[in-house]
């Protein structure tokens, strides 16, 4: 038995190696023998080595969750350096190393500092701090309000916002804050706190991150509230809104309207979702071949519509390894949540995992015409530094609670040990 | 730029293989995790040979009252001391009786210098036997019968 799976342990790194050689060898010959090509790939895949290697030598838990994250993003540069090397394969590279360094930093701080669930009210207070700052001096880009520049740095704070929210969420959810906040209890704080977090990202317009944040938040009162009433009553009032937004905004009257039917407007309106389902129609089952698409007639290629670009070049068979691969995580990632015994790490866990679920459900679901198309990335193949580090992060601090409750058992595993050794 | 086309209309193929075969490697890795993992939480019973001891008409007094079933999960000790798998409280019965495991296929039962003896099928033992199942084994006249 242990021979068996000793055998197997490696199999899935060696082919993730053997994905890069091929991918980044391909695209050195359809780049006219560009060596930068070389060095990125090379780059990347010393960073997949260098991850797995630290992860397995020093037993941080998991050992799944990161090929498959690094197969999604072999996936996404290999098709980004295809769309436009300079533009966005080489900045890419850049980000996922910093990514990488992201992923320790969490997994570090996050395992060794003890606190975080008693820190509710700073999570709330950055995550405002955050919003007001962009409402401020962010800067609008494709018509929300979701950028800050400091210095030479631009980035998307809503995406460090995700993760406050989820920390705060937690501290309620999990039991570790019980007493009430001004007469109000904790279920009323969460409720407060979310409905505050939602109006501020309707102000700066980002329709995706308040999905994602409210779909966190059922989730997680799906999960700890035991009341029901309270559940459809959110359930209740977010349709109403929904609906109140449908018939007073312009905005998302028209991306109903083009989920509906995009090929009346065809040439405007329901261009990018046409383009995206030509694209995924053209690929069929194993796709054109990489640079043999035309993925450059999507508006928005890079970020969100990477997706269709994926169907179109790595086929239907490309596009469906994507989602298996953010349900294996995901499951992994529930299970991470259902072993750890502490409340807080738990409530966390199972949010950032939603917080992947519901994100990739939302643009792929979005570009494949499912539901209403919401601008938001797909986690790790998308083109985009935040989100690529924010990924990351929440990655390091799932391997850190992973690691947490695989060495808490043993360490109660040596203790139940010690008695029989000592009656020999 | 045609050379080029094919290469890569081709290679679509590979990269579907082995996309695939990854998410195959590492689904099956998931399965051996998870199948480690219930086996652990099982206590062992799960993946180990398994046997029984059952008691039988025996000629000697005994005071304490016998289960109808011993299990044995593929190693067991029989004797007095309650670092013993199973446990005979009886005077007749030494501290560490005998022992029964299970290696590859067989069933081995030895005696551990008790002072009564063990015995197969009537015949007391001097050294390492292979068991058979419905095999009488007698501690000391305490009889059992060996079931799979």
């Amino acid at each position: 038995m242990s021979n068996i799976s000793g055998a197997g342990r490696g199999r899935p790194v060696v082919l993730l190696v053997l994905m890069n050689l091929l991918g980044f060898g391909l695209l050195y010959f359809a780049n006219g023998f560009n060596i930068n090509i070389i060095w990125v790939g090379l780059g990347l895949l010393g960073l997949f080595v260098i991850m797995y290697a630290v992860l397995t030598l020093c037993k941080m838990g998991d050992k799944f969750i990161v090929p498959m994250a690094c197969m999604l993003i072999t996936m996404g540069v290999i098709l980004l350096c295809r769309i436009d090397i300079e533009k966005y394969g080489i900045k890419q590279i850049a980000w996922v190393a910093l990514g990488g360094a992201a992923f320790f930093v969490a997994y570090a701080v996050y395992y060794n500092f003890k606190y975080w669930h008693k820190l509710w009210i700073l999570y709330f207070l950055g995550g405002a701090a955050l919003f007001i700052a962009t409402l401020l001096f962010g800067k609008t880009v494709n018509g929300s309000k979701n950028w800050l520049q400091i210095g030479g740095f631009a980035f998307q704070p809503s995406e460090i916002t995700k993760i406050l929210f989820i920390m705060f969420l937690s501290c309620h959810f999990s039991g570790c804050r019980t007493e009430p906040l001004l007469g109000l209890k904790p279920r009323y704080v969460t409720w407060l706190g979310t409905y505050v977090f939602i109006g501020f990202l309707v102000l700066q317009r980002d329709w995706g991150t308040m999905l994602v944040l409210f779909s966190i938040y059922i989730f997680m009162l799906y999960v700890y509230e035991k009341s029901r009433g309270f559940l459809l009553m959110n359930i209740g009032a977010a349709s109403v809104i929904a609906i109140l937004g449908y018939h007073f905004l312009h905005h998302i009257q028209v991306r109903v309207s083009t989920w509906l039917d995009p090929w009346s407007d065809i040439s405007n309106k329901g261009y990018q979702i046409t383009q995206s389902l030509f694209a995924i129609a053209s690929g069929g089952y194993f796709g054109r071949g990489i640079g043999n698409g035309s993925p450059g007639y999507i508006p928005e290629v890079h970020s969100d519509f990477i997706f269709s670009a994926v169907c179109e070049e790595m086929g239907v068979f490309g596009g469906a390894a994507i989602i298996i691969l953010f349900f294996l995580i995901a499951y992994r990632c529930f299970k991470i949540s259902i072993q750890t015994t502490d409340a807080y790490d738990k409530a966390l866990s199972f949010g950032l995992t939603v917080m992947f679920a519901m994100q990739t459900f939302i643009i792929v679901g979005g570009v494949t015409k499912m539901i209403p198309l919401t601008g938001i990335t797909l986690p790790f193949v998308s083109y985009g530094g935040t989100s690529i580090v924010v990924s990351f992060a929440s990655l390091g601090i799932i391997q850190a609670i992973s690691a947490k409750s695989e060495r808490g058992k043993n360490l109660e595993g040596d203790a139940s040990n010690q008695p029989q050794e000592d009656q020999q | 730029m045609t050379i080029y086309n094919f290469l890569s209309s081709i290679l679509s193929y590979v990269f579907t293989f082995i996309i695939y075969l990854f998410i195959f490697s590492v689904i099956r890795l998931i399965y051996l995790d998870v199948k480690k993992m219930s086996r652990f939480e099982k206590n062992n019973t799960d993946d180990v040979a398994c046997a029984s001891l059952k008691p039988v008409k025996s000629r000697v007094d005994i005071s304490s009252p016998l289960k109808s079933r011993y299990a044995i999960y593929g190693y067991a000790e029989i004797g007095r001391a309650s670092s013993c798998d199973i446990q005979l409280h009886e005077d007749f019965i030494s501290a560490k009786h005998a022992r029964i495991w299970f290696d590859s296929g067989e069933w081995y039962l030895e005696d551990l210098g008790s002072r009564n003896g063990t015995a197969v099928n009537g015949q007391r033992i001097r050294e390492v036997v292979i068991l058979d199942p419905e095999d009488e084994i007698s501690f000391g006249g305490l009889n059992f019968v060996f079931e799979l």
